[in-house]
């Protein structure tokens, strides 16, 4: 990982990256630039699944329970019918956005691969405003990685063994 | 213009001089062929039939009683929701300062030319309006004090039209105003004569412009309250208050919002048409859509949720003239065409907008707008065919549910005339006033630029206060 | 007059995690202020449940009085939260930035404690557990019944609470981050376990941007949902006069919007005052959120006057009784005038001055009295309402308020504010992800002369 002050001073580190066929690099940054801002490679992800699973989840407990509830002890209450539509409507919906909003939380915590037990290759100053960038050494030259970052003026390098 | 970041990033801005865009607009507006005189054409031969229909209707029935006139009053609530409500499209946005509504502003601000056709179909329509004698009305007529307010409802249902229709006029003339002093000084003949006068020798100083900001502002606030207004009492004297004990207190609001969906829905497709019939595809692209479109996701939810609002209520209190209101409205003789309005006004834009896809395309919004254009065109006809069946006026509660009112063939002529009438009288002025709000896209290109974030070539929006 | 000074990332954590990581005495001293008048709800609460429900001042006809009106009302209040940070990051508001967790935070505690008030009105609270399902079937042999407000009303609260405290969990992640390396000790571990070890990579961050969308979209039904349920509460009642009107969901969820967002303004005051926040809550965001209230202010009334107008609309005696009441009748013609002053009259044409919209101390108390005005406007819905519930005047009856019940409507005041307050001892109350980005987006465009403030916007 290098850990540089300047922005433009990590762009660059990350062009000449690329430049070298190591494109495969992590950003790790304090704040939320917009997506390719280094030229990193675009992250894929299937987020959008796990809301329509969790609402299809809960549209179907929802009607379970007041369905069940009302066949359980049919009474009449308000001349309105035993299984009255309206209101199972209204729990029904309640039921669908709670499983959407649960599962879509649990689905970006599971996309984002947290929660992580080890930080692994992280500097404390990045909240600070320095820019991380993580890459795997081809052939496991860290070296070149080193001189790489150090002419783009990191401020800090961290070598770790791929795998910790 | 298209800038293709590294990730396939498209970034759409108009690349113009300012006098590339007078040119481009101002060659469309001046040049008509024979496919437009075709169109016009045809436009006016349905729009007679209309005439020719209401002509028929008017032998048979007169105008004493309002019963046979349900239809023509579902057409004047359908040109109000959509041909008056599209000025909403460029007054919002305007006041929130966005860009994206620059390019169609004017679209959405030609079609208050239709407020002509509402003024003339009003007429028969308040001259059949039974008094509000006996009966409750939003005016309160006679409880108050005897005979007062005056006229109500039938002149302030035409003092309320004719100033909404002048506010729109207004509204639109002022909006124009530098596009008229641009075209003067590039066309000749009538043209030259009627943009000199109309641009009331505009020349563009800082005053000017503060001005007409100012007045821009003036005139979109009242027309919002006008026309909130206009639905408030359209949908009460034509509609609820000639249901004797019906008290629907969510029914003007929902109907000022139905005009914002099918305000979104008009604009969409006329848009999309223009798009095409123009070539200005580079001024109104994906962005317009895409804005639209999720506007229009969000005002058909609301459409549901106010509905819902309205039946809850009614099915709760199972009172037997609730009952009857909920029959009469919804599950009665006009079953069908309310469950067609229920998919076409939300169930369909809901599972088909839902989609980033789809809402992110030029095709998908305009279809789905279609769609909604359908269902407020049903639910006017449910709501105001049912209304204007009820014969007893003055009773205190609905003494039965009306059988159902299947349109005669005067019916349909009237209906189709009405709808053909406003598109004509757009398509008419499309070619007098520059279709596409020049001096708002120039200063929108004045305000955004591409630039790049590093390595990333983003879009820059300039908020000026 | 558009400039706005650059801020590093080193300021940003250095002023907006001051209170977190180097709390002022002062702040301890309000919390312990604030704590007295919880506590003392608390204590009317215990003094109710040990006497019964006959310390309340309810009698027939009025079984609900300051207690119902106060759970109205911070359900309302706890509308902002939404409101702000929903629609506004769906609008991509820039504005919204140093607003939207202090909404949410408003909504989480606002919401928790009207959720108390149900409770503090059962008359054997220790025995809740019979509204909820297998509660209802063991103890009384028989579900709840779903057909009823009661039950909704439940459920969509727990689901707004619910998915609200989530969001704003959620969301702070990146901040947890930001406090775990730049604390020790105990501090340190706590805000790294919950922080759940995030590193700030572009995946990480691209999935919190588009779960601030998401989720915006997602809890924005939800929160339409509540409030009109708690208007449904009253509205689908057909025995109470006023009640009974198709246009109360809209019209209690328009109010919400307009007690929240005047609430968290007010909120946005003191924490500028608070912590000399002048950098980060700016005049310009008083500016827009003004010409927010406006539009917001505006909708409310025109639902007011349809809702008003309808209580007249069908002249019918037993609703026109009521209507004389709140009009003519003390305390309710005062209540009624100064409601109206309150909640429009005085703020709305105030706000139309930009000198007013750009003054901290007018904005808060333009809208501390527009939350005065919204507390009546529930309470003239649903006390004078009961009084006339009967046709028969016999049964008319009145309502005077007991000291239980004035102890704990201060008290949920000071419970709400004590909740904040703790949550901003513990957490950054404006998102540091937030300021930060809006740092790296900010930008001027050149026009002639003049340098244009502009924003980069990422598709």
């Amino acid at each position: 990982m290098g850990l540089f002050k300047e922005v433009d001073d990590a762009v660059e580190a990350a062009d000449k990256l690329k430049e070298n066929g190591m494109d495969d690099f992590e950003v790790l940054t304090g704040s939320p630039y917009p997506e390719g801002a280094f030229g990193e490679k675009v992250a894929n992800h299937r987020l959008y699944v796990w809301p329509l699973v969790g609402a299809a989840l809960g549209f179907s407990i929802a009607i379970l329970v007041t369905a069940g509830t009302q066949l359980a002890y049919p009474i009449v209450t308000g001349s309105k019918p035993i299984l009255a539509l309206p209101p199972m409507f209204i729990i029904a919906y309640e039921g669908t956005m709670l499983g959407a909003i649960l599962s879509t939380i649990i689905g970006v915590i599971f996309e984002s691969r947290l929660p992580r037990a080890k930080l692994g290759l992280y500097d404390p100053r990045i909240t600070e405003g320095y820019i991380g960038l993580v890459v795997v050494a081809p052939d496991g030259d860290t070296d070149r990685v080193d001189a790489l970052f150090k002419a783009a003026n990191a401020t800090d390098v961290k070598l770790e063994p791929v795998g910790a | 213009m298209h800038n293709g970041g590294p990730h396939g990033h498209h970034v759409d801005l108009l690349v113009r001089t300012s006098e590339q865009v007078n040119e481009e607009v101002l060659s469309w507006t001046t040049r008509t062929t024979s496919r437009y005189w075709l169109l016009v054409l045809a436009l006016a031969g349905v729009t007679v039939l209309g005439v020719i229909g209401f002509l028929l209707k008017l032998s048979d029935e007169g105008l004493d009683s309002h019963m046979p006139w349900g239809y023509l009053a579902a057409g004047m609530a359908f040109i109000l929701t959509t041909s008056l409500s599209a000025p909403l499209i460029a007054l919002a946005p305007r006041f929130a300062k966005a860009h994206w509504t620059r390019p169609i502003s004017r679209i959405a601000e030609i079609w208050s030319v239709a407020g002509l056709l509402v003024l003339l179909i009003s007429i028969p329509l308040l001259v059949s309006l039974p008094s509000a004698e006996g009966r409750n009305t939003m005016w309160f007529y006679d409880k108050v004090a005897e005979g007062w307010p005056v006229g109500a409802p039938h002149l302030y249902i035409a003092l309320g039209l004719i100033f909404l229709v002048i506010n729109g006029f207004g509204l639109l003339w002022a909006s124009a105003i530098p596009d008229f002093a641009a075209a003067r000084e590039r066309t000749t003949g009538w043209r030259k004569v009627w943009y000199t006068r109309l641009s009331l020798g505009w020349v563009g100083t800082k005053r000017q412009w503060r001005g007409l900001r100012a007045g821009l502002g003036v005139l979109g606030a009242f027309y919002f309250m006008m026309l909130v207004f206009a639905h408030t009492y359209v949908s009460f004297d034509f509609g609820q208050s000639l249901i004797p004990g019906m008290r629907d207190s969510i029914m003007p609001t929902w109907q000022a919002l139905g005009g914002i969906q099918s305000a979104l829905a008009t604009v969409i497709v006329t848009a999309f048409v223009i798009r095409a019939a123009g070539g200005f595809k580079d001024y109104i692209n994906v962005n317009q859509f895409w804005s639209m479109a999720k506007l229009m996701l969000a005002s058909s939810l609301l459409w549901m949720y106010f509905w819902w609002s309205g039946f809850i209520v009614l099915w709760y209190g199972k009172t037997p003239l609730q009952q009857d209101l909920l029959q009469l409205m919804w599950f009665g003789p006009y079953k069908t065409i309310f469950i067609m309005t229920l998919l076409l006004s939300f169930a369909v834009p809901l599972l088909l907008l839902m989609w980033n896809g789809l809402r992110k395309s030029i095709w998908g919004p305009a279809l789905v707008s279609l769609f909604i254009l359908s269902g407020a065109f049903l639910d006017k006809i449910r709501i105001y065919v049912s209304s204007y069946s009820v014969e007893n006026v003055t009773a205190h509660v609905l003494e039965t549910v009306p059988e159902g009112v299947t349109p005669d063939s005067s019916d349909i002529m009237m209906l189709m005339g009405v709808v053909s009438g406003s598109i004509l009288l757009f398509t008419l002025a499309v070619k007098f006033i520059p279709v596409i709000s020049m001096w708002e896209v120039r200063e929108g290109m004045l305000l955004q630029e591409i630039r790049p974030l590093k390595r990333l070539p983003l879009k820059v929006l300039a908020k000026p206060e | 007059m558009q400039q706005r000074p650059t801020l590093t990332e080193i300021q940003i954590n250095r002023d907006l995690l001051r209170p977190v990581l180097d709390t002022p005495m002062w702040f301890y001293g309000l919390m312990a202020f604030l704590s007295i008048f919880a506590a003392s709800a608390m204590g009317a609460f215990a003094w109710a449940i040990n006497h019964g429900t006959g310390v309340y001042g309810l009698n027939r006809p009025v079984m609900w009085g300051f207690l119902l009106v106060n759970f109205v009302f911070w359900v309302g209040i706890s509308h902002a939260g939404v409101m702000l940070s929903a629609i506004l990051r769906l609008a991509n508001a820039e504005w919204r930035r140093p607003a939207t967790r202090a909404a949410e935070v408003l909504t989480v505690f606002a919401l928790g404690t009207a959720a108390m008030h149900p409770l503090f009105h059962l008359g054997r609270p220790w025995r809740l557990y019979w509204s909820m399902p297998p509660g209802y079937d063991f103890g009384r042999g028989i579900w709840p019944d779903i057909r009823s407000p009661f039950v909704w009303d439940p459920t969509a609260i727990s689901t707004y609470l619910t998915s609200t405290a989530l969001f704003v969990g959620l969301l702070l992640i990146p901040d947890l981050a930001v406090l775990r390396d730049h604390s020790s000790g105990m501090r340190q571990r706590m805000y790294s376990a919950m922080s759940l070890g995030w590193r700030g990579n572009t995946r990480q961050w691209k999935l919190q941007i588009i779960a601030g969308f998401l989720l915006s979209a997602l809890i924005l039904p939800v929160f339409v949902s509540v409030h009109s349920i708690v208007s449904w509460d009253f509205a689908v009642q057909i025995a109470v006069e006023g009640w009974n009107a198709t246009i109360f969901a809209p019209y209690f969820v328009i109010g919400a919007v307009h007690s929240g967002v005047a609430g968290v303004i007010s909120i946005l005051a003191l924490l500028r005052w608070m912590f000399k926040w002048e950098n980060y809550i700016r005049d310009d965001h008083f500016d827009a959120l003004a010409r927010l209230m406006i539009v917001v202010a505006v909708a409310w009334f025109y639902f007011f006057i349809i809702e008003f107008m309808m209580g007249f609309y069908p002249n019918e005696e037993p609703e026109l009784s009521l209507r004389t009441l709140q009009l003519t009748q003390w305390p309710f013609n005062a209540a009624f005038i100064i409601f109206a002053l309150t909640s429009f009259f005085i703020p709305v044409p105030l706000w139309l001055f930009r000198k007013v919209r750009r003054n901290v101390a007018l904005m808060f108390w333009t809208c501390v009295l527009v939350n005065i005005g919204m507390w009546l406007e529930r309470f003239l819905i649903i006390i004078p309402s009961l009084m006339r519930k009967q046709v028969l005047t016999f049964n008319w009856g009145s309502y005077n308020p007991s000291p239980i019940e004035l102890i704990l409507v201060g008290g949920s005041f000071a419970m709400v504010f004590l909740g904040v307050l703790t949550f901003v001892k513990f957490f950054p109350i404006i998102p540091l992800a937030d300021a930060k980005e809006g740092e790296i987006m900010a930008t001027e465009i050149r026009v002639g002369k003049v340098m244009v403030p502009a924003a980069y916007r990422e598709e």
